[in-house]
């Protein structure tokens, strides 16, 4: 089974996770397990147990989870078991969503099957209702995955639930993931592997950067940060005390931060002794793909994209340059194909095909836009990405499976375009939002290369000129111009609301101002900033009496009124998926024989290791005050220890930009 | 007709071409389509044609055919979703897609048509599934033609079409439907918001009855718009015999439907020894029958959970109240029958409520025709006129929430159904009265301590709160929803009462710039954290009424502490009364010595309003608007 070398591009759709420890676990070592499970037997400390001492918040722990992994030779071939033994501990009535549990498995051509389902409540007084056989329902997903449903029976505030099962697959390029950590504490968990089959494989464990770590004198790693403790051991994996994993705002996806165990195949050894590597080099994996009828053959054989490429070819004029060509062909394919938001990197139809019917997955769309740019000439070739919900890619492995997302590069000589289709009002070199996360894999067999994936800075440009009355009222112009992801933002929300007034409820300040002629510029060329301009007047001047004192609030428009951190600490970086900056510049005509009383002081903030700043700074000329106001954020990642920087700086923002002027009339 | 006559006939018609469509027809092209039915649409159907047959009381069989021009991705048209469970199998699915010409582009393959489980998020497990199809076709505008048929079996055959003639923003050129029965069978119907009357023939033994309309103008959806049901055309048919099972029933009025579901809960409330003598526990020592309810209402919330398992007539049948006290879990109904069940115990009679849930009521039921809608089941106790939201852990007794106020239900009593209404939101008990303290400091950072009392709709995210008592989930409310640009919460407090839907939230919070400082000046505004009251979204087009679905009542008493040193500038205004058909603003601003008080409130009444109001309506939520934002400016003594 292990001759078809190119199944090992098939495996996918397994969350890829983030690497600080590697271990290689080969053949069988045995080792007890050091704290029985015995089914319906609960210690009575955990009986007893009201709260869980190392958190008391928490609605419910897992108590134990454990399972025993087999790697054996079957009658069908080569196969795993597991079996699988967890109890779980409800500790508040909110926590009855935990008796809730849903157990998937791959039932596409038999792959995977559950077998041996036992649950069991057991009261707070000690009683034990078991399931029955009818009380586990096999509920279809989709064309290849169902689930083994049930809920436990009688749940109360300080009920246990247990529950085992046998887990069989005949899918070993991956071994199921074990997750040391989960949304509730976990108390002891512990995954035992015994392999008896001549395949070798490689561990892969992302344990906190924070933690103390010993070696163990028999092999293997303890990592600290009390009360948790994290043994990894070739073939033995344990935790105990892990906290709960908490969401937070501004991160990519929790599973990045989640400490859990992933097996991939990384070597298969022969009768003959001789070893094989299975994960190869990026070149090897590269020379792979490129041979595979889903992937390279899609973009190399002419015949899928002759057709194609001759009705693009239409769209071409004499003068066009590389870029403009480049461009055309992108908006070509674009008004022509839509994106069914299926994320994967495998094309499941020809081109062809996909091209006959309008659309398609990610990996159909790109891999035809590959296909057509070769054959007009360009150096194309695919980049794989794992999305930001997919987890950070492992950049020191060539594991295909951690992949869900192509694109492609295009090299015109002056640096790598990204080509994304899907989404018409983006314009080339800016990706699916979701596929900024760090890294990307070129697979080009020649130069096969990890590219860090970076897009141009996100500019806001706001620029008011106002006109102050003697009654304090407000007119002037507001020219805004937005780039890259802002961009598309406001021109999706634009073409997806076509009223009159569209302008007037983007920026009238929810009635506040009112909006004339409002103009857009590149409203429809995405390559270029999206431009509008407009006239304001305040709304309501009538109430406004002429007076000695006028009050004037400067900053018209800011994404960044209000701050967005309100946590002290916190426990993963903050994560921005680009860098951005929002500039205001601002011109203030004051009425004849009004003078400046008190103005916002200028302000000056600049966050650690250059990752951006604030910039506020004001200046009198004449009649006129001038005022600019500059965010930038120029680094994605924040680490928690720069957190409090960035939180007090876009605090400050939000208070600055609330700060009136005042005027008042010379005597 | 003898068999291989009509195996040859079948072999004949299969050899014809993939599709019996030519393949240019120009009739789909969408440059036939009249321009009255194009504007505002997002699509055109060209032909909906629905046919139905009654097979018998327990059978029947649909054929569905949908032919529209899609003109804009908003379209809906080209979505097609087919329920079905192990009953009601489907028998196909076919689409083809025509392009702006009607040239014929290509058949909808096979793997295109999804398959999904209908479980909703909340049910743990159910037989019911879904056939979805999303026709996709880059270039606007662009025709499908879509066909299914099923068997239909079970509640599925039972309730008959409801089928809305057109949807919002959609153009309908033709509308087909047929329903054929044996013949002398009887069956009810009515059209909605539309003269429409069948033509009936009775054909081989068969009646049958055919609707047609056409040329109907696309109608824009608007906001606060009311019931869907009671805007679009619509038509309704209903069985008058159905069997479900070995249960028999009629829907020929509300009193029959009723007691057919009656004859599902019957004999469902059977409880153990064990259970009674827990009811008798709770309740033998307490008079007033409202206490005994309500105890023995916090005793299910505590003790049960809501899960749902639906299989078969599970939709409607419930499990009896002994699963319930065996498993502590259920489903709104196997709930309420549970609920249903102790009460009846201690002698207190109350009745299942069938309701269809929402926030917003897309479907009005009529009392007068005899067509389920419904998606839940609630209690109601008649000599108490209490209803009980069974399936809620938190809900205090006698509260029904916007997911069920204000709408008909229809009771399941003894005496077969009968329609009731649900209360609604009054000023009285929906709403907030909040107290604020603002102690100013001369660099514009204050000390904020608030106290507020949330009531019936605006109570039910404070519960929330006084349950799961989450910091960082109520930090986060508060930094959305305060006037605060930046905040430290310092302690903060909920509490819910344990008889009516009352919250209190208390909190105390430092503000490091409350007020905008400009040199000598402080600009405060006059509420840190203002309850929320409906945005008013610009729709000057309207061409139907519209609705404030609930009343409430939202008061404020601001104490704001001026910082020594500092006296009053600018108050924008000290006396503001607003008044209209739909509701009041107040607004007094009280100088006192080195404090100020800001007074206001704010009282709207549940109504619906013409047209040409909305224009009124959004110019007083303006007008609140800028009142509620106004700031004060203070300046420092010279």
């Amino acid at each position: 089974m292990w001759s078809e070398k190119t199944k090992k591009t098939t495996c996918m759709n397994l969350n890829s996770f983030c690497l600080s420890i590697l271990l290689i676990a080969f053949a069988s070592q045995s080792y007890s397990q050091k704290k029985d499970i015995v089914w319906g037997e609960i210690p009575a400390d955990e009986l007893a147990m009201k709260v869980y001492p190392h958190d008391t918040t928490a609605l419910a722990v897992v108590l134990a989870d454990y399972g025993q992994l087999y790697l054996y030779r079957g009658d069908g071939g080569y196969e795993l078991h597991l079996i699988r033994h967890k109890r779980i501990k409800i500790l508040d009535e909110k926590g009855l969503g935990y008796a809730d549990v849903g157990i998937p498995f791959q039932h596409e051509n038999g792959v995977e099957r559950i077998k041996g389902m036992n649950a069991q409540t057991i009261t707070a007084s000690g009683r034990k209702i078991a399931l029955g056989e009818k009380d586990f329902h096999t509920e279809k997903i989709n064309e290849s995955y169902s689930a083994i449903r049930f809920t436990f029976p009688d749940v109360q505030a300080g009920s246990i639930l247990e529950y085992r099962y046998d887990f069989f697959s005949k899918q070993l390029y991956q071994l199921p993931d074990w997750n040391l950590q989960e949304e509730i504490p976990v108390k002891y968990s512990e995954l035992i592997l015994t392999n008896d089959l001549p395949l070798v494989y490689t561990t892969l464990c992302k344990s906190g950067e924070y933690m103390n770590s010993r070696a163990l004198p028999g092999g293997g790693t303890v990592y600290e940060n009390p009360p948790m403790r994290l043994t990894l051991q070739p073939s033995k994996y344990l935790i105990e005390n892990a906290p709960a994993l908490k969401e937070e705002p501004y991160t990519t996806t929790l599973e990045d931060y989640r400490i859990s165990i992933k097996f991939q195949l990384s070597e298969i050894i022969h009768a003959n002794g001789l070893r094989e590597n299975f994960i190869s080099t990026w070149e090897d994996a590269a020379k792979e793909l490129k041979a595979h009828p889903k992937f390279g053959i899609q973009y190399l054989r002419d015949r899928f994209s002759k057709k194609i490429v001759e009705e693009v070819k239409t769209v071409f004029t004499a003068d066009m340059s590389q870029e403009d060509k480049l461009k055309a062909v992108y908006q070509f394919l674009n008004s022509r194909l839509k994106w069914n938001e299926k994320y994967d990197f495998i094309a499941e139809r020809n081109i062809d095909d996909v091209w006959a019917t309008g659309g398609g997955s990610k990996a159909e769309l790109n891999l035809l836009c590959i296909a057509v740019l070769r054959q007009l000439g360009f150096t194309a070739h695919p980049i794989l990405v794992s999305t930001r919900g997919n987890g950070l890619m492992e950049v020191k492995f060539p594991l295909l499976s951690q992949f869900n997302y192509v694109m492609a590069g295009v090299d015109l000589g002056k640096g790598m375009f990204l080509v994304d289709l899907g989404e018409p009002l983006r314009p080339v070199g800016l990706p699916n939002r979701n596929a900024l996360n760090y890294h990307g894999w070129l697979v080009d067999p020649d130069n096969s290369v990890v590219i860090s994936i970076s897009t141009p800075v996100c500019r806001d440009i706001y620029t008011t000129a106002i006109n102050v009355s003697e009654k304090g009222a407000l007119s002037g112009s507001f020219r805004t111009s937005f780039s890259s992801y802002s961009a598309l933002a406001e021109r999706r929300d634009r073409l997806s609301d076509s009223s009159a007034d569209y302008w007037q409820k983007r920026f009238g300040n929810e009635g506040q101002l009112a909006i004339s002629n409002a103009t857009e510029e590149n409203a429809a060329d995405v390559h270029l900033p999206y431009i509008v301009k407009f006239d304001f007047e305040q709304a309501d001047k009538d109430h406004l009496q002429e007076s000695d004192v006028l009050y004037i609030n400067p900053i018209l428009y800011s994404s960044f009124f209000k701050a967005p951190f309100h946590t002290k600490t916190r426990l993963y970086p903050v994560d921005f998926p680009y860098p951005f900056e929002e500039r205001n510049v601002i011109s203030i005509k004051m009425p004849p024989n009004y003078a400046v009383e008190d103005m916002p002081e200028e302000l000056n903030i600049e966050l650690p290791a250059q990752g951006g700043g604030f910039k506020f700074t004001t200046k009198i000329v004449d009649d006129t005050i001038q005022i600019i106001g500059q965010i930038s954020i120029t680094s994605s990642r924040f680490k928690p220890d720069y957190y409090p920087s960035l939180r007090v700086m876009f605090n400050r923002i939000a208070e600055k930009y609330s700060e009136p002027i005042v005027l008042k009339k010379k005597s | 007709m003898n068999q291989p006559v009509l195996k040859l006939l079948t072999m004949a018609l299969l050899l014809l071409p993939v599709s019996l469509k030519a393949q240019l027809d120009l009739s789909l092209s969408a440059a036939n389509i009249p321009d009255s039915l194009v504007k505002e649409a997002n699509e055109v159907v060209r032909e909906d044609r629905t046919m139905v047959s009654i097979k018998s009381e327990k059978e029947s069989y649909i054929k569905y055919r949908r032919v529209v021009t899609v003109l804009n991705k908003t379209a809906h048209g080209n979505h097609l979703i087919v329920y079905y469970d192990k009953d009601s199998k489907v028998a196909k699915i076919e689409a083809n897609i025509y392009d702006a010409m009607g040239q014929f582009v290509r058949k909808v393959e096979k793997s295109e048509i999804k398959d999904y489980s209908a479980v909703s998020d909340f049910s743990i497990y159910e037989d019911n599934r879904v056939k979805y199809l999303e026709v996709v076709y880059p270039n606007y505008p662009y025709t499908v033609e879509i066909e299914y048929e099923q068997t239909l079996k079970g509640i599925n055959h039972c309730v008959y079409p409801a089928l809305y003639l057109q949807s919002f923003h959609s153009g309908v050129q033709q509308f087909y439907f047929a329903i054929d029965m044996p013949a002398g069978q009887a069956l009810h119907w009515r059209a909605l918001n539309i003269e429409l009357q069948p033509k009936k023939q009775t054909i081989d033994g068969r009646d049958v009855y055919i609707w047609e309309a056409g040329n109907l103008k696309p109608v824009a959806r608007e906001v606060m718009s009311p019931a869907t049901s009671t805007i679009l055309p619509m038509l309704l048919t209903t069985p008058d015999k159905f069997q479900l099972n070995e249960y028999s029933g009629s829907m020929s009025s509300w009193k029959d439907y009723g007691a057919f579901v009656n004859e599902l809960f019957k004999g469902r409330d059977l409880i153990s020894a064990e259970l009674k003598s827990v009811i008798h526990q709770l309740t033998d020592n307490l008079n007033d029958p409202r206490q005994k309810i309500d105890t023995l209402y916090r005793y299910m919330q505590q003790n049960m959970r809501y899960v749902s398992v639906q299989l078969g007539i599970g939709g409607w049948q419930p499990f009896d109240a002994q699963y319930v006290w065996n498993n502590k879990y259920g489903d709104c109904k196997a709930l309420s029958n549970f609920m249903k069940a102790m009460l009846n115990e201690i002698g207190i009679k109350a009745y299942p409520a069938l309701i269809y849930g929402g926030e917003n009521v897309e479907v009005e039921i009529l009392p007068d025709f005899a067509r389920p809608f419904f998606n839940h089941v609630i209690l109601y106790i008649p000599d108490q006129q209490y209803w009980l939201e069974c399936t809620s852990k938190t809900s205090p007794p006698n509260y029904l929430s916007s997911f069920t106020a204000n709408r008909n239900v229809l009771l399941v009593t003894e005496e077969g159904g009968k329609i009731a209404r649900t209360p609604s939101f009054s000023t009285q008990n929906n709403g907030a009265s909040q107290y604020t303290r603002i102690s100013l400091e001369d660099t514009g950072a204050a000390q904020i301590s608030i106290k507020n009392t949330y009531k019936g709709s605006y109570s039910d995210l404070p519960r929330y709160f006084a349950i799961n008592n989450n910091t960082n989930d109520f930090r986060e409310w508060v930094a959305d929803y305060s006037k605060m640009p930046s905040f430290e919460l310092k302690t903060w407090a909920a509490k819910q009462s344990s008889r009516s839907s009352e919250c209190q939230i208390s909190m105390d919070a430092h503000s490091f710039r409350y007020a905008s400082k400009a040199g000598k000046r402080l600009f405060v505004p006059t509420c840190p954290l203002q309850a929320e009251h409906p945005g008013v979204p610009e729709d000057v087009k309207r061409k139907h009424p519209f609705v404030i679905r609930e009343s409430y009542a939202l008061l404020d008493t601001v104490e704001l502490a001026i910082p020594q040193g500092f006296r009053i500038e600018n108050i924008p205004s000290e006396k503001i009364d607003l008044s209209s058909s739909f509701g009041e603003f107040h607004l007094q601003v009280v100088k006192e010595e080195s404090r100020l008080l800001v007074l206001r409130s704010l009282v709207v009444n549940a109504s619906t309003l013409p047209a040409d109001q909305y224009g009124v309506y959004r110019d007083f939520f303006k007008d609140v608007a800028k009142w509620e934002n106004m700031k004060i400016v203070l300046v420092a003594i010279e």
